[in-house]
């Protein structure tokens, strides 16, 4: 019994300990960085006097990245865990594959901000773009899709997808009617991992060549472009006291960026899952 | 008159071979009842009549299997097509969770797209004998139905392709027993115009429900014959032992 309470106290702890860390974190954040928050924040250019910067191109910038980027990254990744999970014959080499992606998944983000450096930014020609940027968030995404999409897919009872094809369904029809409507709150899910660590991500921006100054919102895709992670570490690297409020102030409208992006996906999880 | 007609049909998952040479006639408008002990092949049977069987890893079969004197394995035949003449009803009730009741009666028209046609979605459940207690809420979906229903309602969806045939792999063995003297009920009264091959653990039901009766055993099919004559006089010794419950 005594073990019991201890062990149960422990597991309390363990889930206590890092939120209570995290909140704490937070907590002296908006209390730093609220005096800051203001509409003209969120709607002015960045400048050399802390008390007047805002974040526009940075916060137009991310969502622009981030819908680009989930905008390619989504459609690819669920398309290849579809054929991975539905058309390919399980062989060594798609073993290979499967094992690849998981491990892709956990590949450095630095280093797909080489690669996109070397491809998009050097090769294709696109420059220090708002393109290049988001083509490599969108190749940092997709491993993470297509694992998650693949799970949801498994997820689908075999006897279901039996079902729609003694109906005289093709394979194309049984995918479409039965197993993607019925994997969607796991696509969703993953989907919207994918979209958090991407919108997070600083190193492979810096790397791809992400702006620290811009005087003007990125209207094209081959303009340059900044984010928030990136106007934030900016600030933090000044040697006034003034941009350290900017910067958590900064991370006040990334959070929540994505706490809001994270409302959209549990609303749209509920939608499907009660259908 | 013959509505299938099995020749040398064998059947092996990887390298378990699961049916041994079967060769018997499934007659057109008749209930066709397949029993024997668990894993003695008779699902894999009624699976390799709408080419279900192949759809399993590792599987392979060889032998004929001819629907009205065309084999449904030769090359230029069309799975796809094949399974909308013969349905099948599974063994665990199915209704597909996302859709309505309305929509699994119509999920294999695939209708859902275009305007949905309620005259078939209509006749079908009338058919299944559950138009009456679904009519009012067509809209709900299919698995809010009590464990009975929702096997009807997937016979609905079966009847709603307008198929000749209907396979049905133990339908009842999930159901309790007045859900399956519905289910009974009901094939007798879809025996009239469909040809129906029945797979069951229930020796009862198979005297109950059908006209014909194979006996299989270990892959192999040890006896067929007109039911009553194989419950109350069977030629095999097998055959004799496993209906008297010595075994099984």
């Amino acid at each position: 019994m005594k073990l019991e309470k201890v062990f149960r106290t422990l597991c309390l702890a363990a889930i206590i300990l890092p939120l209570g860390l995290l909140l704490l974190l937070l907590g002296q954040l908006c209390f730093q960085g609220f005096e800051r928050l203001s509409w003209s924040f969120l709607t002015e250019f960045p400048s050399r006097k802390a008390e007047l910067a805002g974040i526009y191109p940075a916060l137009v910038g991310s969502l622009m990245l981030i819908s680009l980027s989930t905008a390619l990254a989504i459609p690819i990744g669920i398309a290849a865990a579809i054929y991975l999970e539905e058309y390919a014959t399980k062989t060594f080499f798609s073993h290979l594959i499967e094992l690849n992606v998981a491990n892709l998944a956990g590949v450095p983000s630095v280093i797909y901000g080489l690669l996109g450096l070397e491809i998009f930014v050097r090769m294709m020609n696109f420059g220090h773009s708002l393109i290049s940027g988001a083509l490599t968030m969108a190749l940092l995404m997709l491993p993470v899709v297509i694992t998650a999409s693949r799970e949801a897919f498994k997820t689908v009872p075999m006897h279901y997808r039996e079902a729609c094809f003694a109906l005289g369904s093709t394979q194309f029809q049984t995918i479409k009617q039965v197993v993607i409507p019925m994997a969607l709150p796991g696509i969703l899910t993953g989907s919207i991992l994918a979209i958090s660590r991407a919108i997070g991500e600083t190193a492979p921006l810096v790397v791809v060549g992400a702006a620290t100054y811009m005087a003007f919102v990125p209207d094209a895709l081959d303009s340059e472009f900044t984010a928030l992670p990136i106007q934030i570490f900016n600030w933090v690297s000044r040697p006034q006291k003034g941009f350290l409020i900017d910067a958590a102030a900064g991370i006040i409208v990334l959070v929540g960026t994505l706490f809001v992006l994270n409302l959209v996906a549990i609303f749209l999880r509920n939608r499907f899952e009660h259908r | 008159m013959n509505k299938f007609e099995v020749k040398q049909l064998s059947a092996w998952y990887r390298d378990i071979q699961v049916l041994q040479s079967i060769s018997m006639p499934i007659l057109e408008q008749q209930v066709t009842a397949i029993i024997g002990p668990s894993g003695c092949g008779k699902s894999t049977f009624i699976r390799c009549l709408n080419r279900m069987h192949e759809l399993s890893e590792g599987a392979r079969l060889e032998g004929h299997v001819y629907l009205e004197n065309q084999n449904i394995y030769a090359p230029k035949v069309d799975p796809v097509l094949l399974r909308r003449r013969v349905g099948m009803v599974f063994q665990k009730p199915n209704p597909f969770p996302h859709l309505s009741i309305l929509d699994n009666v119509l999920s294999g028209l695939r209708l859902t797209q275009r305007p949905r046609n309620l005259e078939i979605a209509e006749s079908a459940l009338r058919k299944a004998a559950l138009w009456e207690e679904v009519k009012d809420r067509l809209e709900k979906p299919g698995i809010s139905l009590s464990g009975g229903q929702q096997q009807r309602l997937c016979i609905a969806r079966t009847l709603a392709v307008d198929p000749e045939v209907i396979l049905m792999d133990e339908p009842c063995s999930a159901l309790d027993p007045i859900a399956t003297a519905r289910v009974e009920d009901l094939i007798h009264e879809l025996r009239k115009n469909y040809t129906i091959v029945i797979v069951t653990h229930s020796m009862q039901q198979a005297a109950r429900v059908s006209n014909k009766t194979a006996f299989f055993l270990s892959g192999i099919l040890v006896e067929f014959s007109d039911t009553s004559q194989l419950f109350t006089s069977p030629t095999h010794p097998r055959t004799e032992d496993y209906i008297t419950g010595k075994f099984g």
